[in-house]
């Protein structure tokens, strides 16, 4: 079960509140502390938790699940979706990379380094072991 | 320059603060009837009297500004600003001692007509202490009224006698000494006083400033528990705890209870001063201590003729009276404080609206004032078979108190905060009818049934009259709305 | 009723009382004090089970306009309807479906809680002594010390058990927790979030305090000038507007542009001002230009913009 006070919101923003949450949901989805498979907490206790209207919380979930991010599963908690069941086309997720390498490209270009040496760079990278899996 | 301005604000607060604060037609009124007394008797009575009437009036003047002034000096003397203002504490002092002075030998200087004009300043300025100190501490002022009223009392004890012999042969005696040892005396008790009169801020300051405040604004602020010295404090609580049992009885009663109408149960929750049961609890606790401290202080028996003092058919005179007073005076304020309350009430189920919400309200004001007035009425019937030579003439008064229950109906939406002169008016000009009354009868021949017939006949016309006006305004609660 | 039971989210919300929903209408009202108008036609409608927030500067008329929706002002023109019914002549059985935490916190004071709650229960039907009692231990009030005597924060927490106790459909609070510090007030919104809204209860509430509102009202409304200028949900409010700062042709062409709303206007000095904008269906986002500046907008800028 997910510590509840993972979850915080500020007040004051422009933000509204149900968005702070699905980014902050997004977040740790990607940082790691929430894992495919981790349960959410219902609806009525964040919103217990938070003080938060709890038709706020459950707008912020239906995002999300609509997003894919977290699944819903009947008479239990929602918990966060298998990261592979994502249907993102790849065809997406190649524009969203677009524009760092277009930066990196100009870079490049003005270091006055050829394309072969910019790419072969850029497959050394890749190859790199990382530390941090998503 | 600087010290002139600063005594002329702090000369011209009271002023501002009666201006702002108090009831416009308090000094006016005084005012009228000082000019009005010195007629009775030039015109009628004895007059040898006028002088002594006249320099007793004068002296009441003189006191009742002095208490005044004070009054405004005390509230001015407030602990934050004692402690942050520099020199306020200071300047205060400095106009207190020097208004004292200036009444004291303006005093002695209209009382050269004697011959002792030191022992003329010295007593002013001690009587002006004395009253400061009353001010200050309004227990004191009890005192204050009851020690010279009761002096009969005490005057034949063999050691106040021992000492005022004592005192006499003194000033007989050495005259020049005499004076100088008073002075002494009373120079060291007006600089003590002026240190602990005029205060600077320390916990006790703060704790008397608050008691003073909730005082002087205890009908503005709007809240039902009055701050009257005589409810403060330990013996006050004690004090209201059983005037206020059989209230918070009938209270548990009707909470437990489901059935019967919901605006009798309501009204009991808008506390004791406009219930049946908190009324009762106030006049047999208050009342009765001031009836048991009259017979205790002075006197004994019943319809003793020839006594002095009063005795015990004079006590449940002051009792029949208090009781009147409460029961004319008591509604309009209470209802008044309570307004918010009576918010919270018009939601409650089962509570009746508008005219009929009018109807109910004013057919239980009515009768619960007659319920009272029925027992005073009573009590004065009773009292009326002493053979006191005044007596007879009670019920007279408590008729003449009848018509003021058409008061009690009105448009209460439109109630305002009562300011005192509007609460006792009535209550006073009652009572002045009612002795009118009772002249007539010894002077003209008119008979007690008669005067009675006749109050009773312009209450009927009064309530006729207030009726329609009930019955067309807009609902009584929340009063105070418009 | 069907409206209640929220299949997206799966969340089942407690049924309310038997009988008409709990909405408020109000239309053309006209309250006045002798000449001074406070409001002046003013048309309002809840659903059941909105949570509005009402905003307003001091002396706008917030205290009056909830008086008013619950019969205790006296209305020169207009009508109020709560459960469809006219406020004047309401039910005994819906009058217990409605609670109301008054701006005074320290009413009966001459009573104890004991005394005071005992003498409220007598009235309804409906009265919960469980949640009463749990209220009262958690939030250490005493029963037996007079109300006067207990602190402020204290007085506000017992008027809010009172009106929660008999489990109302309607709850009106007129600041109800100014007295109380933030952990105090934290506390309020728990038990309001955990108690009502969960019920499904309308709720109207009127507060300074900005950060409450946000976490807790769902829509907000705006009165200023004697009427609700605006009223929306607040998110929708917070994504669509933005603030356009500029001179005043500058900041009207970009308006015109891109077919923006104007809520609300501040003037700022030199002949600029700053607009509170409101994007539309058939418009655009303003694009970012050096000259006029375009911002997005907290509940403070909207608060600050659309009350005067």
């Amino acid at each position: 079960m997910t510590p509840l006070d993972l979850f915080t919101i500020a007040t004051g923003s422009s933000e509204p509140i149900y968005r702070q949450l699905v980014e902050q949901v997004r977040r740790f989805i990607a940082g790691g502390q929430l894992r495919a498979g981790d349960e959410v907490p219902s609806v009525r206790e964040l919103a217990q938790s938070l003080a938060v209207n709890p038709m706020t919380v459950s707008k912020a979930f239906g995002l999300l699940e609509a997003e894919g991010l977290l699944e819903r599963r009947r008479g239990l908690a929602m918990v966060v979706a298998q990261q592979h069941r994502r249907a993102q086309p790849a065809a997406d997720r190649i524009g969203l990379l677009r524009p760092t390498l277009e930066r990196a490209a100009i870079e490049a270009q003005q270091l006055e380094l050829s394309p072969a040496q910019a790419l072969a760079l850029f497959k050394t990278i890749l190859h790199e072991p990382k530390d941090d899996t998503p | 320059m600087k010290a002139g301005a600063g005594w002329t604000q702090v000369l011209l607060a009271p002023w501002r603060q009666y201006r702002h604060l108090s009831s416009r037609w308090f000094w006016p009124a005084l005012v009228a009837v000082s000019l009005a007394l010195p007629i009775v008797p030039a015109v009628w009575g004895p007059s040898e009297m006028l002088p002594w009437l006249l320099s007793a009036e004068l002296v009441a003047w003189v006191g009742a500004l002095w208490a005044w002034f004070v009054s405004g000096l005390l509230i001015q003397n407030e602990p934050h600003a004692a402690r942050l203002v520099p020199g306020q504490v200071r300047t205060l002092r400095r106009v207190l001692l020097g208004a004292g002075v200036a009444i004291a030998v303006a005093v002695t200087l209209i009382g050269a007509v004697f011959d002792h004009a030191a022992l003329t300043f010295l007593g002013t300025v001690a009587i002006l202490l004395a009253l400061a100190w009353m001010v200050r501490v309004p227990a004191l002022a009890m005192l204050g009224w009851m020690v010279p009223i009761t002096r009969t009392q005490w005057g034949n004890a063999p050691p106040v006698v021992a000492a005022e012999e004592w005192i006499w042969e003194a000033w007989e005696t050495q005259p020049e000494w005499f004076v100088l040892v008073v002075t002494i005396a009373l120079a060291a008790a007006t600089a003590w006083s002026l240190r602990h009169l005029i205060q600077d801020g320390a916990a006790r300051h703060q704790r008397n400033y608050r008691l003073r405040i909730k005082r002087r604004f205890a009908q503005r602020s709007g809240r039902a528990q009055d701050a009257s010295w005589l409810q403060s404090g330990l013996i006050g609580d004690v004090l209201s705890r059983f005037a206020t049992a059989l209230y918070r009885q009938r209270l548990a009663r009707a909470s437990a209870r489901r059935s019967g109408s919901v605006l009798g149960r309501s009204l009991i929750g808008l506390g004791p001063r406009l219930h049946w049961s908190g009324v009762l609890g106030a006049v047999v606790v208050y009342g009765g201590l001031a009836a048991l401290l009259l017979v205790l202080v002075w006197g004994h028996g019943w319809g003793a003729a020839n006594h002095r003092g009063m005795s015990m058919d004079w006590a449940l005179s002051v009792f029949a009276v208090s009781t009147l007073t409460v029961v004319g005076v008591g509604p309009r304020s209470a209802l008044h404080l309570t307004r918010r309350e009576q918010a919270l009430l018009m939601l409650l189920p089962g509570m009746p609206r508008g005219a009929a919400l009018n109807r109910s309200v004013a057919r239980r004001l009515l009768a619960q004032f007659l319920a009272w007035w029925g027992a005073a009425l009573l009590l004065c019937v009773v009292l009326s078979t002493t053979q006191r030579p005044l007596a007879s003439g009670m019920p007279t008064l408590a008729f003449a108190c009848l018509p003021m229950c058409a008061l009690l109906w009105r448009d209460w939406s439109r109630l305002t905060a009562p300011i005192p002169m509007m609460v006792v008016g009535p209550m006073f000009l009652s009572l002045v009818i009612g002795a009118g009354a009772i002249g007539l009868q010894s002077w003209c021949g008119v008979t007690q049934g008669e005067c009675a017939v006749a109050f009773v006949c312009v209450t009927l016309v009064a309530l006729a009259w207030r009726w329609r006006l009930v019955r067309d305004s807009p609902a009584a609660f929340p009063a105070g709305r418009h | 009723m069907s409206a209640l039971m929220n299949t997206h989210t799966g969340m089942t919300l407690h049924a309310p009382q038997p009988g008409p929903a709990a909405s408020v209408t109000a239309r053309g009202l006209h309250v006045g004090y002798g000449k001074q108008t406070v409001l002046d036609g003013l048309d309002w409608s809840l659903r059941p089970g909105q949570v509005v927030g009402l905003l307003g500067r001091n002396g706008s008329g917030k205290t009056t306009l909830l008086e008013s929706l619950l019969g205790l002002r006296d209305t020169a023109a207009g009508t109020v309807h709560l459960f469809d019914q006219p406020v004047a002549t309401l039910d005994d059985a819906l009058r217990a479906r409605i609670g109301y935490v008054p701006q005074q916190s320290d009413l009966f004071d001459w009573l104890t809680p004991a005394q005071m709650l005992g003498y409220f229960k007598s009235f309804y039907s409906r009265w919960n002594d469980a949640k009463v009692d749990g209220l009262l231990s958690k939030w250490g009030i005493d029963r037996d010390k007079l109300i006067a005597k207990l602190s402020g924060g204290q007085q506000q927490r017992l008027a809010i058990v009172r009106a929660l106790a008999h489990e109302p459909d309607l709850l009106v609070l007129d600041e109800p927790v100014a007295s109380l510090d933030p952990a105090g007030r934290r506390d309020f919104l728990r038990e309001l979030v955990d108690q009502v809204l969960n019920r499904g209860t309308t709720v109207v509430f009127s507060t300074h305090i900005l950060s409450d509102l946000e976490r807790v009202a769902f829509n907000v409304a705006f009165l200023d000038g004697g009427r609700i200028t605006v009223q929306a949900p607040l998110d929708e409010l917070l994504e669509t507007t933005r603030r356009v700062s500029g001179t005043v042709a500058e900041v009207q062409a970009l308006v015109l542009a891109n077919r923006m709303t104007v809520i609300g206007r501040i003037a700022l000095d030199a002949g600029r001002q700053q607009v509170l904008a409101r994007l539309t269906a058939g418009g655009a986002e303003p694009p970012r230009t050096a000259a006029v500046l375009v911002e997005p907008v907290t509940l403070e800028d909207l608060f600050m913009g659309l009350t005067r």
